[in-house]
């Protein structure tokens, strides 16, 4: 069964996960441990540090992750077109050509906007 | 497979209660993003593997992307207090309702034998999961296949229009 | 079946055994090539030609005091790390390594899984690497940290696009997601051959993914001291370099699988013709590091978008187009 060839993964990732938390658990534990103050203050070059370090942040890096995501479908869509592909033949071909022409009309339109323009 | 089943299904559920009961939103998306992992365990269990890369590749890897990445735009450090808008209580206690709704149909058709069409776990394996839902994708739903393309658009569009504002 | 569940395990802590092994020596790779580049000799104390190097590393990095700042948000600070590796520890279960040997009248495939989704297990655990870094500088609670963050965080999904799409055109020739298939359709040609836009954009991508110079604008030292880890101390810190590294590893072990033919060979060994292969894409991402000075911003998100993404639709294209006038 296909489901059986999936088990290995399981175990993978418990043994990995197993591995990551003692690793950090033991040397944190094993580590020698000093208490001053101003060690634990984050660091800026040697001084107190100003301000609050949350600032707020462009709206681009927000529309970028959009961006992503729509772009990320397509390009997930193309999968099982391509494992397909050769049985389709032109006609497998035609109608991906209008999908990704679609969406690269999206790419020129935020494009030409300057949507991707970072200064 | 049956105990994997029990193991992802408390994994899902607990990890859907702490997206609600956190206070901290960050952790409250990591509890999330486990949530769809269990999800992609199940798809697994049922044989469809090819959308369980999909639910992680879709839903853990982008979408939870923009959540995260919202929270920390916004600076939203803690949640303050519980919602009190009106509108949202009445959304959230229609989508409760019909989600009621779809749990006792399902479970009143739960025992009735269901027909089962030629595609059997057996075929699936032998033509391969990504192999038949591309056949079907790009012959029989070809049409919705394309409009899904013009719907991408409208969101990239729609997205800067937002953003612009 | 239990010998099957034996020869997994012993496979599954082979493959982890050597990866761990390889990151923490790819440490020293990259230091000795940086100093040839450099006309320099590089670590030379540590043990012979200063192979040890890395081992005393490790055993330092282990008894460090860890530090966690008094501001941070304490549960995701040390779930960051752990985060990042999980995924890199667990993405090589997917890739053949070998061709199947046979063991008492068994055959055993040198791979620890043939799943039917391979490559696409391997890009959905990659895309996971981004939650590491984001959430490492967000909970560090420093400015340099959350700003390394973001910047990561825009570039790694950036890429991440061209990284999904380069691979369509060898999943188009091969007409599978298997790994052990894809490196099976190469037993006449490599892929590199049909696919060199494809292999090149895969290459630029993963360089990205990774953070690696040119393209280390989220930990760029000039500017914001270590970005997403500054705060990071003893293993915590570690793990984020046994991410990077491991990451340089399986990146060339699916450059490797995807274009170069994976195992095949003639005359060695296949697991030799796997590690020979492995180890030269490693050489040339080392190489790219020391040669290249860093991007601007808007320089690299330009290469992402406006380079990279239609170049990798176009040859998607192109290939098709390709395909159907051969009849293929």
């Amino acid at each position: 069964m296909e489901q059986n060839s999936f088990l290995p993964i399981l175990i993978m990732l418990v043994i990995a996960i197993l591995f990551a938390v003692f690793t950090v658990v033991f040397s944190s534990l094993l580590g020698k441990k000093t208490f001053e103050k101003g060690k634990l203050k984050a660091y800026e070059c040697g001084i107190e540090p100003v301000g609050e370090p949350h600032v707020r942040f462009d709206i681009k890096f927000y529309l970028i992750a959009i961006f992503f995501l729509l772009f990320d479908i397509e390009a997930l869509f193309l999968f099982p077109w391509a494992v397909v592909f050769s049985s389709l033949g032109l006609y497998g071909f035609v109608e991906m050509f209008l999908f990704i022409a679609i969406l690269v009309f999206g790419l020129i339109y935020i494009w030409k906007k300057g949507a991707l323009k970072w200064d | 497979m049956e105990a994997l089943f029990y193991i992802f299904s408390v994994i899902a559920i607990v990890s859907a209660l702490m997206v609600i009961l956190v206070k901290n939103p960050l952790t409250s998306a990591l509890y999330i993003i486990l949530c769809f992992f269990a999800l992609a365990g199940f798809y697994i269990l049922l044989n469809m593997q090819f959308l369980a890369a999909m639910q992680i590749m879709v839903y853990a890897g982008a979408i939870a992307v923009i959540i995260v990445l919202v929270i920390m735009l916004l600076n939203l450090a803690k949640i303050k207090g519980a919602i009190k808008d009106f509108h949202q209580i009445v959304i959230s206690i229609i989508a409760i309702g019909l989600l009621a709704l779809e749990v006792i149909l399902y479970l009143n058709a739960a025992g009735e034998k269901k027909p089962t069409g030629i595609y059997t776990n057996a075929v699936i394996n032998k033509i391969g999961n990504t192999q038949i839902i591309g056949e079907f994708l790009f012959t029989k739903y070809v049409f919705p296949f394309e409009v899904a393309s013009i719907l991408l658009l409208v969101a990239v569009i729609g997205a800067y229009i937002f953003a612009k504002k | 079946m239990i010998f099957w569940l034996i020869t997994t395990l012993i496979k599954i802590l082979i493959v982890f055994g050597v990866l761990l092994l390889s990151a923490a020596y790819l440490t020293l790779l990259e230091r000795k090539v940086a100093a040839r580049i450099q006309n320099r000799l590089g670590p030379m104390e540590a043990g012979f030609h200063g192979y040890l190097q890395p081992i005393a590393d490790g055993i330092k990095l282990f008894f460090k005091e860890d530090i966690i700042p008094a501001d941070a948000n304490k549960l995701l600070f040390i779930l960051a790390p752990i985060i990042v590796v999980i995924p890199v520890l667990t993405t090589f279960a997917v890739i053949p390594f070998g061709a199947p040997i046979k063991i008492f009248g068994h055959i055993v495939p040198l791979q620890i899984t043939n799943v039917n989704i391979g490559i696409l297990f391997v890009l959905a655990l990659s895309s996971l690497g981004i939650y590491g870094v984001v959430i490492g500088g967000w909970a560090s609670n420093s400015k340099y940290s959350l700003l390394g963050a973001i910047r990561t965080a825009a570039q790694m999904i950036s890429y991440e696009l061209s990284l999904v799409l380069s691979i369509i055109g060898v999943i188009m020739i091969a007409g599978n997601l298997s790994l052990a298939q894809i490196v099976s359709s190469q037993a006449h040609m490599w892929f590199i051959v049909y696919q060199p836009i494809g292999f090149l954009i895969y290459l630029i991508a993963s360089t990205a993914e990774m953070n690696r110079v040119p393209f280390d604008l989220g930990e760029a030292e000039g500017e914001i001291v270590a970005g997403f880890h500054t705060e990071y101390s003893s293993m915590k810190f570690a793990f984020y370099f046994i991410g990077e590294y491991g990451q340089i590893v399986i990146n060339s072990a699916i450059i490797t699988t995807l274009f170069l033919g994976g195992w095949e060979g003639p005359f060695l060994p296949s697991v030799l013709w796997f590690v020979i292969k492995v180890f030269l894409v490693i050489l040339i991402y080392l190489w790219f590091r020391w040669t290249y000075p860093r991007l601007r911003y808007d320089e690299l998100m330009d290469l992402g978008w406006k380079i990279l993404l239609p170049l990798s639709l176009a040859n998607i294209v192109v290939t098709g187009f390709i395909m159907i006038l051969l009849g293929k």
